[in-house]
């Protein structure tokens, strides 16, 4: 019954409800939307590269050979003399290594030269290897294997042929147009940056840069991208496995130390904990705002409560004289800080939903992002419980200004 | 004869303040009677309602409602009782202005525990009993007519078959003819159940619907020292 009573109350303050719960819904967007973003973000993030002992390309920066070497954003400034990488390709410690050489792409996407230890070798997530939706690996020099983000928005098919832009851009002065690859295998989708890899094999572009076994007039234009072109005696960077994760520092030192050439080697799962970290204040600030945003809320439910007390000491009287309890009163007021909380978390929930639905191919293929839609993970099921305490805490303040004037002393005749 | 309502010796005083409004020797109403209570303005009659009825609580003095001490009573009890077995009509907005007719109604029904379908036929009978026609049920308070609302109230302090009536100047927000046909009304309506009525009013016009008449003046000792000045 008092349900009932909080609900039409609430219908009959249409307007200052209705203003406070969009008010609320806002913030719940905004609550809900800053972390689960973040955690999503953080989910994939996380999940881009697992069972890689060590990363291996020319001296920077940890979170910049990270950010080139598997979320290809960036470019190497040098890339590792073959002699280097095979001293270290050879040490017994080391199991398998992944060439990687950047610096081309196709209609946008980044091409990966590597070689078939790359599919064998190279896993995301929980340790899950990349799998073939249609095709195999590479087999031969002028074959390519797509990852599925490009092979769906470009329509590829297993057979289709495709040419190499040098440089990064969607339209590239120079294009390897004379060698040109045929799709031999399309990758299932992962939710990492190798959706949007188109990999080749090593030899092939080389023979695209006009280096391999073709004869090539093709003349490169060195102002068409500040990275530097990385020869065929180069690899860009490399990963690594070791037959024994104990040596693993050992080998970090050696390699860092190397005496050839600059080199720097990262433990993978440190670097994406720093890179993570450098988002860190930022996500300490998003999520203080949200906090703010979400208390100013409240306390507009708490003021519209209160606002309404003093049109309500008639009413409240009424409810006395048949018979109501004092702290039904206070109920009537706290109830009705629920429904309009439980309204403002159902809409902004819902809003979030709709709108991550919407927008969820969009983040994918601009960010690759692979998100849940549903934002109900623990920690913003956590935060909901606490908003709804939250409002009925701050709603504690016109519950007992209610009920101090439904006493008898208080009561207007 | 058995009373309604009993008061002895009652000192009220407003918290706060030292000179009490209310100072009642003896003040008695039969079971079943019609008693018009009047006096003027800030005399103490609606303080008197409220404490009868366990709104406001005396510390001294004694206060017996149907043979029950309501200085013995607790708080829930009290609200329990009042829900039971008292009914209130006051001079205006007497609903619950966003309700419609029938959960005004039905609210003091539930209060008082009555079940749902003898609530629905009481109030059927009840709002014929007033004139108002049963399609007003689903209506809210708030758009009926004053004369609407006031037929609304009775049936709702009715609701619940209670021994004693409170009309608290229920007519004065209705003009003259209204006035007559509405205790007229209130009158026939409390006779099938044979409650004890109190109606206050200062318009003396009003006593001859009634079986007593008493004065404020006569009852609270207050007036009396104040002589017949009252602020
Ligand atoms: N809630 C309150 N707090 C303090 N004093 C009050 C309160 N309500 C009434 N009083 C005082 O108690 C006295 C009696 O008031 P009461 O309302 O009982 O008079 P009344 O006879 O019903 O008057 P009226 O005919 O105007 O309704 C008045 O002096 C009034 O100022
Ligand atoms: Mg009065």
């Amino acid at each position: 019954m008092l349900f009932s009573i909080a609900w039409q109350s609430l219908l009959n303050r249409k307007v200052s409800v209705a203003l406070t719960l969009a008010s609320l819904t806002l913030s719940v967007i905004v609550v809900v939307g800053v972390e689960h973003i973040r955690s999503q973000a953080r989910a994939s993030f996380e999940r881009t590269v697992s069972g890689v002992d060590l990363i291996v390309g020319a001296r920077t920066s940890q979170i910049n050979l990270l950010l080139y070497s598997v979320f290809r954003i960036g470019n190497a400034t040098n890339g590792i003399s073959s002699e280097s990488y095979e001293l270290i390709a050879g040490d017994p410690r080391v199991a398998w290594t992944i060439p990687l050489s950047l610096g081309d792409s196709h209609r946008g996407y980044r091409v990966l030269g590597t070689d078939s230890n790359f599919f064998e070798h190279f896993h995301f997530a929980q340790q899950n290897s990349l799998e073939f939706s249609q095709g195999k690996a590479f087999s031969s020099a002028f074959e390519t294997v797509l990852g599925a983000e490009v092979a769906r928005r470009l329509a590829y098919q297993l057979g289709d042929s495709i040419t190499l832009s040098h440089g990064l851009g969607e339209i590239s002065f120079s294009n390897h147009e004379s060698t040109p690859f045929t799709v031999s295998g399309i990758l299932e989708p992962t939710g990492t940056p190798v959706d949007r890899t188109v990999h080749v094999t090593l030899a092939g572009l080389d023979a695209a840069h006009g280096l391999g076994p073709h004869e090539d007039t093709h003349q490169h234009d060195d102002d068409s991208g500040a990275e530097q072109h990385i020869d065929s005696d180069e690899v860009t960077a490399f990963m690594l496995g070791l037959h024994s994760r104990m040596s693993v520092f050992e080998i970090q030192r050696a390699i860092n130390e190397h005496a050839g050439e600059p080199l720097l080697a990262i433990l993978p799962g440190v670097a994406l904990a720093q890179l993570w970290e450098v988002m860190g204040s930022v996500e300490s600030i998003l999520a203080l705002i949200s906090a703010l945003v979400m208390l100013a809320s409240l306390l507009g439910i708490a003021t519209m409560l209160f606002a309404s007390m003093r049109e309500r000491q008639r009413e409240i009287f009424l409810f006395r004289s048949v018979g109501m309890h004092s702290t039904s009163i206070f109920f009537l007021i706290e109830i009705e800080a629920i429904l309009i909380t439980t309204l403002g978390i159902g809409f902004g929930l819902g809003v979030v939903w709709v709108t991550l639905s919407a927008g969820q191919d969009w983040l994918s293929q601009e960010y690759g992002l692979m998100i849940d839609t549903l934002p109900l993970s623990p920690s913003i099921t956590a935060y909901l419980g606490v908003i709804l305490i939250a409002s009925l805490l701050l709603s504690l303040l016109p519950g007992v200004a209610a009920y101090r004037s439904s006493l008898g002393t208080k009561l207007k005749f | 004869m058995t009373y309604a309502i009993e008061c002895q010796d009652i000192i009220f005083k407003w918290p706060g303040s030292n000179s009490p409004v209310l100072e009642i020797n003896e003040f008695n109403v039969e079971r079943g009677e019609r008693l018009f209570l009047y006096g003027a303005s800030g005399s103490g009659k609606s303080t008197l309602l409220s404490l009868i009825t366990g709104l406001l609580h005396s510390r001294e003095g004694e206060i017996r409602v149907l043979d029950k001490d309501m200085s013995k009573m607790g708080d829930r009890a009290k609200d329990r009782f009042r829900a039971q077995h008292i009914g209130f009509v006051f001079q205006q907005f007497n609903l619950i202005p966003y309700l419609d007719v029938e959960s005004n109604i039905g609210l003091a029904a539930n209060l008082a525990g009555l079940s749902k379908s003898e609530t629905k036929q009481r109030t059927l009978t009840l709002l014929d009993a007033l004139l108002i026609d049963p399609r007003f049920q689903s209506q809210r308070a708030d758009k009926l007519s004053i004369g609407q609302q006031q037929r609304v109230a009775v049936a709702r302090a009715l609701i619940n078959e209670p021994e004693i009536l409170i009309a608290d100047e229920p007519t004065s927000s209705l003009d003259e003819e209204a006035k007559d046909e509405f205790i007229e009304l209130l009158l026939k309506t409390q006779q099938r159940t044979g409650a004890s009525v109190i109606f206050v009013s200062h318009d003396r016009s009003l006593m001859k619907h009634f079986d007593r008449t008493q004065s404020m003046t006569d009852i609270n000792r207050v007036l009396a020292h104040r002589g017949s000045h009252v602020i």
